[in-house]
């Protein structure tokens, strides 16, 4: 299954999300490997146990009650995404449970000209206030690291929208990771170099060969601190 | 002990009731083979060796601990030398006070007061330290401490207060603009500031590292 692959890779984090919209969570994909469990649950317990470096799950977190389950079954963080709109209470009352170092809010956008337009489910509903605004809203709830989502460069491989990320990273003191458009290392490298805390990608870890490696040797080769496994 | 009495050896991690001590169980079930959790007092046996892992607030951790009575056993552990190891907030636990939260009492095994980040003197960089980062160990730290596998190599922290890097049984310390203490040791009781339980193999290493050195 994915997690043990990812395990044998240099990878810093691992970050699930479930994207899946207005239907239950569909446990058979191929890439999931778990047809035989019963349940998400399961699914996430095992991904859990599985799982050797910080593990983030998120997607479908509408309440406390469901962040606190998610982490009671072996996730290290959560992040909340649409519940920053429809029920941001859940994002303060976990950070006041867990901690706000157990908290992630993610905010999907897309940029427009100077500003950017922002979605929550699924990029289906647009919804009030500005990139910096929503991120400032998170971290005064009690987030303690937010993810800044370009869902509009997602699987196009031209690079992280760094314009974005220049608006709010030197307004706010929490951790910011950015994902949507990363393809090469050299893209991980022009994140860093911007100034973003962590880099997140999907399409290239998972189609892609050496990649870890390659992102290793671009990132130290750009001077940028790495981890020393 | 030869590495087939090591295997007997029963580790027993204390939940305390508000986190996920399931990373920790799984890290430890890699390196060893008996892990239990436990959460009532009379679960503490003297021919274990413990494992404390907090996460949340410093408040919420002895409130926990408290709810549960497990503070006076513990204290008790410690009395009789038996090992123990606190991780995270399990570390912070040692001390007296906490920043985080003022009214609520540590173990007071540890001389200090535990501070967040920005006050230990963090000013440029992002809080919550919240990454990969190196644990330089204190010359004054035993040479057998299991610490020392950690040498040029980086686990995984997760926190916004922190133990000043003066604390008196500071062993180990780590620079984020500014050093903090990243381990203490009192007595048989080891804390660290780390997560070894996501620190990948360097955690893992250490894991074992440490039960090695407690039997």
């Amino acid at each position: 299954m994915q997690v043990r692959r990812f395990n044998e890779w240099i990878i810093d984090e691992m970050i699930y999300l479930d994207i899946t919209s207005r239907q239950p969570t569909l446990l058979d994909r191929q890439d999931t490997a778990f047809s035989s469990l019963g349940d998400k649950e399961a699914l996430i317990r095992k991904i859990g146990e599985e799982c050797m470096v910080p593990l983030t799950w998120g997607g479908q977190l509408r309440t406390f009650s469901d962040a606190a389950s998610v982490i009671a079954l072996g996730a290290d963080k959560v992040i909340f995404t649409s519940a920053l709109v429809q029920n941001p209470d859940a994002i303060a009352r976990t950070a006041a449970r867990f901690g706000s170092q157990a908290v992630c809010v993610g905010v999907d956008f897309r940029r427009e000209g100077r500003s950017s337009s922002l979605f929550i489910n699924g990029g289906s509903e647009l919804v009030a206030g500005s990139l910096l605004s929503e991120v400032q809203r998170a971290i005064d709830l009690g987030a303690g690291e937010v993810l800044i989502h370009a869902i509009d460069r997602d699987g196009v491989g031209c690079g992280y929208d760094l314009d974005s990320l220049a608006e709010v990273r030197d307004r706010v003191e929490v951790p910011i990771t950015i994902l949507g458009g990363a393809r090469t290392a050299q893209h991980l490298v022009e994140g860093a170099i911007s100034g973003a805390s962590a880099l997140a990608a999907a399409n290239m870890w998972h189609f892609y060969e050496n990649v870890d490696l390659d992102v290793r040797q671009a990132l130290i080769g750009a001077g940028i601190a790495v981890r020393r496994p | 002990m030869n590495a087939t009495q090591r295997q007997k050896v029963r580790v027993a991690v204390v939940d305390f009731g508000a986190g996920n001590v399931s990373s920790v169980v799984n890290a430890l079930r890699r390196v060893h083979y008996w892990v239990d959790v436990i959460s009532r007092p009379d679960e503490i046996d003297a021919d274990q060796i413990l494992v404390l892992p907090g996460v949340g607030s410093f408040g919420g951790f002895i409130s926990g601990l408290e709810q549960r009575g497990l503070a006076a056993p513990l204290l008790l552990a410690f009395e009789r030398d038996q090992p123990l190891l606190g991780i995270c907030v399990g570390m912070q636990a040692f001390l007296t006070r906490s920043a985080e939260n003022p009214l609520a009492s540590g173990l007071s095994l540890v001389e200090g007061r535990v501070l967040h980040l920005r006050d230990i003197g963090v000013t440029t960089l992002r809080t919550p330290h919240v990454g990969w980062n190196s644990v330089l160990v204190s010359a004054r730290a035993p040479q057998s401490s299991p610490l020392r596998v950690l040498n040029e190599r980086d686990v995984y922290f997760m926190h916004s207060f922190a133990v000043p890097d003066t604390a008196a049984d500071s062993i180990a310390t780590t620079s984020y603009e500014v050093k903090f203490s990243s381990a203490i040791q009192v007595g048989n009781w080891l804390g660290v500031q780390f997560h070894p339980e996501k620190s990948h193999y360097a955690g893992l290493e250490f894991l074992e590292a440490w039960i090695a050195s407690q039997s």
